[in-house]
């Protein structure tokens, strides 16, 4: 380009500028003649313009005061403040800087923020802090950050907070794919921490997507209650001098805090909890369009607050917005305080309305629902309206609200829906002594009171069904000894047997599908006739008896299930199963005969299945777009529509009869490890029964007590990634040791002195072994190879640590030096998990794979300096490899007996037999088998699948 | 390096009079100057992100200058040699963190970490650097104004004296200057976030 052509380049840039931005693009058109290369060098200069226009408006020397300042934090990690070692920084701003640390003498994590000295150097205005800060670490609410400690850490004032593991909301909307149910959500979250905090007296004064986390798990953290004390006179000046260039806190760099203030503390007048009220409107407008409420740009560009004006409508950038939260929001960001929310209680009331009526839009919700679900049903135990009356929503139709039907104990399946729909029979499977689930049918009232039992068998009762005229209520019936189905009085009382189908076999496992003809004179099932055959659907006549085959489906396929009268008597609509078991398709099967028509072509099961009342459309569950949500079609065939509701979890639809409720069943977090504890009762030889000693939703597995058994690490999931928690010897207390951003940590074995732990993770992309002091710091990496390295012991001397590692190509027993070195082949023929002898001369372990992809059995032994193997526990299954514990003069392990049932044994070196501890029945067990140094406690890992299918009721269905 | 300081007021002066080692030497002063001042004030006194640019040059001025001999066309002068300085020292820092990254330490890993959770990215100064460079090439005047502005965070009104051409001038060739950068060190595929 000729400096002539850049000239023209600049004046054509600067006229545009002078132009309207929508105008701008016409203008240099027209300016540039017919010059092409002219017209589009200026055009992308402008787009360039217009995209940032902050670029650079901040002095480069500020940048690099920002730059130095982070090397200077940087300097801190790995240093001891006080009682905390500084593990790394994670985040900061224009309170300071937070770190992960560790505090040494509790031993646990904490947030450390450090304040800076020039927030702290006013005597007056620290004390001041002090008490509000004090007074907020009061407060104790599950959406408020918890404040441990406020001190003087070497001279540096800092506040020790409970550590988050998540992202700020000020990430999290900078991702821009903030759902609206997510938004609801959050928002909700931090006005209950608001309701919580203005109960207490305490207003924020600086909320800000910046002071709020995002855990990982769901939950909303709202950080710096009182905090923003310290800023307050400095930004009230900023804003003073500069609030016609401001929008930028020239304070930390960031976007923010100006435009969240409420009006009056932008004039620097006294606030009260009100102004949180606005603040909290200002991040709801964000987090749903993306941008602030009261920004313009100034002709330099920057953006400014015009606090005067009214904002743009949601729907001006988010079109799908609704109309109620627009009322919500334009009542919290009301210039006068008085007339906003004169409460965050009805803020946060108004909020929940909304959520009641979008709760289908996400996973994020639904998993809300439960939670808030399970915290009722504990509180009242009995039916719940979280349904919050609205006063600003106006709207013709009542809102759909979603209400938990069942929160209790065990698994509730099958809703049925009486013929008047005020009440719902389902099978609730409860567990029982020694662990074995068994379902009955139970009938409970809509609107509250007694459940009543109808089916009290010891075999499964399954799939009720009611009878048109509400009398009765047909269910099946799976024991080993048969098959069949009943029909019961729906108020209970004597069982009438409708149709056996022989003894519960290899191909007979199941009948069921049952659905009872409008006209009281059928009811569906579908069933097996003999091996090899698909299910097929079939008709029986509740007076004669007489039966008759509906469906054929193809010889191949798995058949025809879940068959569901329409409302008019006239259709079966079913699902046939291809012979994948997997791959299903809805049909309607006309009664009056005929081929039946294939309505959807997902090649997905559907999950259940309903018509709606006016049957016109057919309500079912299914994987088809991801997790399992609720959808619709037309019975005339076409798309299928997906509900807004039930969110990412829903199955097994029931629609009334009315057509104005549905329930559904939501199965949450189906697979929970919990750590088991079993103890010596008294002085006597008795165990008492198991109970549940460390647990978490999320899954607790592979506890070690340390050697002076004052403590027990272990695995959990709990904060999001398996990493290993220590907590004391009673389970209290976890605090978590490791933090990474990986899937897997685990297996956490304690030194002989127990002070470190050995563990092994994948937090480098490789398995290898760790080793991590229980005092704080970083954990360091033993191993270094390629090959994958795990499930790491310690030797009785605490010199060397041995682990299972494949660099050989097989899986063998290996030892490092603790402190680091070269690591020594320990087994020749295969080796997994070993532990030493408690007299430091031998190494027992379990083998890995075998050839053929099974586990070889038992458990081996071979002197520490190497030799011949032995067999010491020839019926070990080392499928369950964790399941094992080394003391002195025998092994503990768990193994199943010749029923099938599991059993914790204790193999005697000297008997050299193994004698039964406890029976464990039926459960499912994961590895980790911990026997206290005492031997007087025993903790093991269970799978518990219970609790978690619950039923949802939709009140206004339509 | 000699053991007493240069007489700062007279290198300046043999820069006016066109001695290009004067300015040479000037530079290497006022660098080791400005980054021990820089680094004093960031890390002990004063909060490190409301530093202005101006308050340090200023500082650096007058402490380096014997003002009563100095002309004011020489304290411009002064004022295009700090925004080279700045410019150098803040590129050389970038350069210094990116090898730093390549290098990949683990005690270098804690920062790059805080940086990733800083809500805005850093501006790439070793890009910027090299654009300010292509920039230089097309219009000399306009880099000058993106030294002054920038790195010296003088005003517009203080930018047109020291260049002795219209604020206009100055107002349009930033704005240019600052479209054509963000657009070059896009198609650099750097982040040049906003700063």
């Amino acid at each position: 380009m000729t400096p002539e052509q850049w000239h023209r380049v600049k004046e054509i840039f600067e006229a545009a500028l002078g132009h309207a931005p929508e105008e701008r693009s016409a203008f240099v058109g027209q300016a540039c003649g017919g010059d092409e290369s002219l017209r589009s060098e200026v055009k992308s200069l402008l787009s360039s313009y217009e995209q940032e226009s902050q670029f650079m408006e901040t002095p480069a020397a500020a940048l690099a005061a920002q730059s130095l300042v982070k090397e200077e934090s940087a300097a801190l990690v790995g240093q001891q403040l006080g009682h905390y070692q500084i593990v790394r920084e994670i985040g900061r701003g224009g309170m300071g800087v937070v770190y992960l640390a560790q505090d040494i003498t509790l031993g646990r994590p904490v947030a450390l923020k450090l304040l800076p000295k020039h927030l702290t150097s006013d005597p007056n205005r620290l004390r001041r802090f002090e008490r509000e800060a004090r007074a907020a670490s009061a407060l104790n609410h599950h959406n408020i950050l918890t404040i441990y400690e406020i001190a003087q850490l070497d001279g540096l004032h800092s506040i020790a907070t409970e550590f988050i593991d998540g992202v700020t909301l000020r990430e999290r909307i900078k991702k821009k794919d903030l759902a609206l149910s997510e938004t609801l959500n959050i928002a909700e979250q931090i006005a209950s921490a608001l309701v919580a905090a203005h109960e207490a007296g305490i207003v924020h004064r600086d909320i800000k997507p910046e002071n709020v986390m995002l855990r990982r798990d769901g939950y909303v953290k709202v950080l710096d209650f009182g905090l923003a004390k310290l800023t307050e006179q400095q930004t009230v000046k900023r804003v003073n001098a500069s609030a016609a260039v401001a929008g930028t806190n020239a304070d930390t760099g960031i976007m923010g805090t100006v435009g969240y203030m409420s009006p009056e503390q932008a004039r620097g007048e006294s606030v009260d909890h009100r102004t949180d009220i606005f603040s909290l409107g200002v991040v709801i407008y964000e987090m749903m369009t993306g941008h602030m409420p009261f920004e313009a740009r100034n002709a330099a560009g920057a953006i400014v607050p015009i606090a005067e004006e009214e904002p743009p409508p949601l729907a001006h950038y988010s079109p799908e917005a609704p109309a109620e939260l627009q009322l919500i929001v334009n009542k919290a960001l009301r210039q006068n305080r008085d007339e906003r929310y004169q409460t965050a209680t009805e803020l946060l009331a108004d909020l929940k309305s909304v959520t009641a009526k979008h709760s289908a839009k996400s996973r994020f919700t639904a998993r809300r629902l439960s939670l808030l679900a399970a915290t009722l049903a504990v509180a009242v135990g009995g039916l719940f309206w979280f349904y919050a009356s609205s006063r600003t929503v106006k709207s013709s139709l009542p809102p759909m609200k979603v209400v938990p039907f069942t929160s209790v104990e065990g698994n509730e399946f099958s809703p049925a829906f009486s013929p008047d729909g005020n009440q719902i029979a389902f099978a609730w499977g409860k567990t029982e002594k020694g662990g074995h689930m068994n379902f009955d049918i139970y009938v409970k009232q809509i609107r509250g009171g007694k459940d009543l039992q109808i089916t009290s068998d010891p075999a499964d009762e399954m799939e009720p069904v009611w009878s048109p005229d509400g009398q009765k209520i047909a269910f099946t019936r799976l024991s080993e000894s048969e098959v069949a189905i009943f029909t019961v009085p729906s108020i209970s009382g004597a069982e009438h047997k409708l149709l056996s189908f022989g003894p519960k076999t290899k191909w007979n496992q199941k009948a069921g599908g049952l659905s009872w003809s409008p006209d009281g004179k059928f009811i569906a099932y579908s069933s097996k006739v003999s091996a090899g055959q698909p299910y097929q659907i079939s008709l029986i006549a509740t007076d004669s008896l007489e039966k008759r085959t509906l469906t054929s489906p193809p010889a191949q396929s798995t058949g025809d299930d879940l068959g569901v009268f329409s409302p008019d008597g006239r259709t079966l609509a079913f699902e046939r199963i291809s012979n994948d078991g997997v791959s299903a398709d809805i049909y309607l099967q006309p009664l009056s005969g005929g081929e039946p028509k294939r309505l959807t072509f997902d090649n997905v099961i559907p999950r259940g299945l309903a018509w709606t009342a006016d049957g016109r459309e057919i309500v079912f569950s299914s994987k088809r777009a991801g997790p399992d949500s609720l959808w619709r079609i037309s019975a005339s065939g076409g798309a299928s529509e997906r509900l807004a509701l039930g969110g990412d979890n829903a199955l097994y639809p029931s629609v009334s009869i009315q057509g104005h409720r549905l329930a559904y069943v939501t199965m949450k977090g189906s697979i929970d490890e919990n750590i088991y504890r079993i103890a010596l009762l008294g002085s006597s030889n008795r165990w008492s029964s198991p109970t549940k000693f460390i647990s978490s939703t999320q899954r607790d597995t592979n506890s070690q007590f340390s050697p002076d058994g004052k403590r027990i690490a272990f695995e959990s999931s709990r904060a999001g990634n398996y990493e290993i928690w220590v907590s004391d010897s009673d389970g209290s207390n976890p605090v978590q040791m490791t933090f990474s951003d990986r899937e897997l940590t685990g297996t956490p074995r304690w030194s002989p002195d127990s002070r470190q732990i050995a563990f092994d993770s994948d937090r480098e992309h490789n398995w290898d072994i760790y080793i991590t002091s229980v005092d704080g710091g970083l954990p360091r990496r033993l191993t270094t190879a390629s090959s994958d390295e795990n499930v790491p012991s310690w030797s009785r001397d605490g010199r060397w640590i041995y682990f299972s590692s494949d660099r050989t190509g097989k899986r063998e027993i290996w030892k490092a030096p603790a402190d680091g070195g070269e690591a020594v082949q320990v087994t020749k023929q295969g080796g997994f998990l070993a532990f030493e002898s408690v007299d430091g001369k031998f190494v027992y372990y379990t083998k890995d794979f075998r050839d053929g992809g099974q586990f070889s059995p038992g458990i081996w032994r071979t002197p520490v300096e190497g030799g011949e193997e032995t067999l010491v526990l020839d019926s070990f299954n080392a499928e369950n490899w964790g399941d094992w514990a080394l003391v002195e003069d025998g092994i503990y392990f768990i193994d199943s007996d010749a029923k099938g049932d599991w059993t914790l044994r204790f193999f005697d070196f000297a008997k050299r037999s193994a004698t039964q501890i406890a029976a464990l029945g039926q459960d499912i067990f994961t590895n980790g088998l911990a026997v206290s140094p005492d031997r007087r406690q025993i903790l093991y890992t269970r799978v518990d699948l219970t609790g978690g299918v619950d039923i949802m009721l939709v009140e206004n269905f339509r | 390096m000699s053991s007493s300081p240069p007489n700062v007021t007279e290198l300046l002066r043999n820069w006016s009079d066109g001695d290009d080692e004067a300015q040479e030497k000037l530079f290497q002063f006022v660098y080791n100057d400005l980054h021990r001042q820089a680094a004093r004030y960031l890390r002990n006194e004063h909060p490190g992100l409301s530093l202005q640019t101006t308050d340090l040059i200023h500082e650096a001025y007058l402490r380096l200058i014997d003002q009563q001999h100095v002309e004011w066309q020489n304290r411009l002068h002064f004022f295009a040699i700090a925004a080279k300085v700045m410019r150098r020292i803040l590129v050389d820092h970038a350069r210094g963190r990116q090898a730093a990254k390549r290098g990949g330490s683990d005690i270098r890993l804690p920062l790059d970490e805080a940086m990733a959770v800083l809500p805005e990215q850093d501006l790439d100064f070793v890009a910027l650097d090299e654009a300010l460079n292509k920039l230089a090439q097309i219009d000399a005047k306009q880099s000058q104004i993106v030294e002054l502005r920038f790195f010296s965070g003088l005003t517009v009104e203080e930018t047109a004296k020291v260049l002795d051409v219209s604020e206009r001038t100055v107002k349009r060739d930033w704005n240019v200057a600052k479209a054509w950068l963000r657009r070059e060190l896009r198609r650099g595929g750097r982040a040049g976030a906003r700063a």
